[in-house]
């Protein structure tokens, strides 16, 4: 199966949209100086590699964009400077604000969610099910709408939330935050063992303890519950799920990789795409994520999502 | 090269994709049903996965009906520059243009807004005037 060239373009044209990503290799990574993968890695006084920072698109900020009746299109960097121009004649009345910038396909959520769930299930790297389970997991697919816990608002969980937004270190743990529902992890790395009663928990976050190999921050979670998914199209996992997670810096670029074991349901253990995330020197403010509340699943007609 | 491109996308798209708990709103709602409502914003709703409104609408009887509109996540109109109390402002008369839900509820999916004052927001590129190239 193949994507259609239309929908490669949207592809592709998301990702220079999204700006999220620094690819480290291929020809079209930015090669020489410049290079943030290229630049000197700090380290801390102890001499590990300093993860500290925000890292990858974490920062707020947006544009107001208004389009005049003749099509002459406007940006401001907040509403008040919209508003001021509105009173000063430089935009008019008549203008329609732009309340949504487009970030979908075609403009039609029917066409933008299919090619979605497309995109989802073609994704190339998939977790290797044994073949007991696939049915299983064909169904929460095709009802993804009542199936997928995000989708009442519970947490994505470690490690579908994927890499955090920033890390403070201290020289005998890691604090990750992340964006989204304002979560944080505080997770030793002194080299510990599990907790004996943490580790029995059934969490979404699970319990984490990380160690030190080399320059890799190496972060072991255990302790899960089975109500969180590897990714949107139905990929479960038992409380068994054991993940790895390492945190290698390169230059001004963190690397993240995540290693899922979980032998009752899968083949072999999966190893997810990398992600590599470049450091953000923004100083903007941090943004809340308010909570979640689920006001659409009793309105929904359909199971499937895309 | 085309190859790498089309791993690069996924690659993006597999690593923010699942953070927003997106709903399917073509599961909820029709975007060929669509309704202009008319009333009292009484509450804004600044929260995940979709920002929502609360709208009395009274009907030619005098009957006062309320309405739930549900938008886009928080974070996307932050990226618009909107936020809630600068734009939307509780006690005023709004009129909203909604998909309507497929279960026949008074809840709907925001397309436009036309301000207290007169000005229009489009909140779905799809209904801009000048159309989406479709």
């Amino acid at each position: 199966m193949r994507l259609s060239p239309r929908v490669l373009h949207h592809t592709v044209a998301t990702l220079a949209a999204l700006g999220l990503v620094m690819m480290l290799r291929g020809p079209a990574a930015g090669q020489g100086a410049g290079n943030p993968a290229e630049m000197p890695t700090p380290r801390t006084a102890d001499g590990k590699p300093d993860l500290n920072g925000r890292w990858g698109s974490s920062a707020g900020g947006g544009r107001v964009q208004v389009i005049e009746p003749d099509g002459t299109e406007v940006d401001f960097e907040t509403f008040a400077a919209y508003q001021a121009a509105l009173a000063s004649g430089e935009v008019s009345r008549s203008a329609r604000i732009l309340g949504r910038l487009p970030n979908y396909r075609h403009g039609n959520n029917v066409y933008a969610e299919r090619d979605g769930g497309m995109v989802q299930r073609y994704f190339a790297n998939p977790p290797l099910y044994r073949p007991e389970y696939w049915e299983r997991i064909e169904y929460l697919d095709v009802n993804g709408n009542v199936e997928d816990m995000t989708f009442i608002c519970m947490p994505a969980g470690v490690p579908r939330m994927g890499p955090p937004i920033r890390i403070v270190q201290t020289d005998s743990d890691v604090v990750l935050l992340y964006q989204q529902r304002n979560t944080w992890r505080v997770v030793p790395t002194d080299g510990r063992a599990h907790d004996p009663l943490n580790s029995e928990d059934q969490t979404f976050m699970g319990d984490s303890v990380g160690r030190w190999e080399g320059d890799t921050l190496v972060i072991d979670v255990i302790g899960f519950n089975d109500l969180t998914w590897l990714g949107w199209p139905g990929w479960f996992h038992t409380n068994e799920m054991r993940v790895e997670e390492r945190f290698t810096r390169v230059g001004d670029t963190l690397r993240y990789d995540v290693t899922v074991h979980d032998p009752a349901v899968l083949m072999e253990p999966w190893v997810a795409d990398t992600r590599v995330l470049q450091i953000d020197q923004s100083t903007a403010p941090y943004l809340e994520d308010p909570p979640c509340l689920d006001f659409d699943s009793a309105h929904m007609v359909t199971r499937e999502r895309g | 090269m085309h190859r790498s491109l089309f791993a690069m996308a996924i690659f993006a798209l597999g690593s923010t994709a699942p953070v927003s708990a997106h709903h399917a709103v073509q599961a909820q709602f029709d975007q060929d049903n669509l309704k202009t409502l008319t009333g009292v914003l009484t509450r804004v709703m600044w929260i995940n996965p979709h920002v929502r409104w609360l709208m009395d609408v009274e009907d030619e009887e005098g009957n006062v009906t309320s309405w739930n509109i549900s938008g886009a996540a928080p974070t996307a109109f932050r990226r618009s520059g909107i936020s809630a109390r600068d734009v939307f402002k509780t006690g005023e008369t709004y009129s909203a243009t909604v998909a309507l839900a497929r279960d026949g509820s008074n809840f709907g999916y925001i397309v436009s807004f036309v301000m207290p004052d007169g000005r229009e927001m489009d909140l779905w590129q799809q209904y801009r005037s000048e159309g989406s190239g479709q």
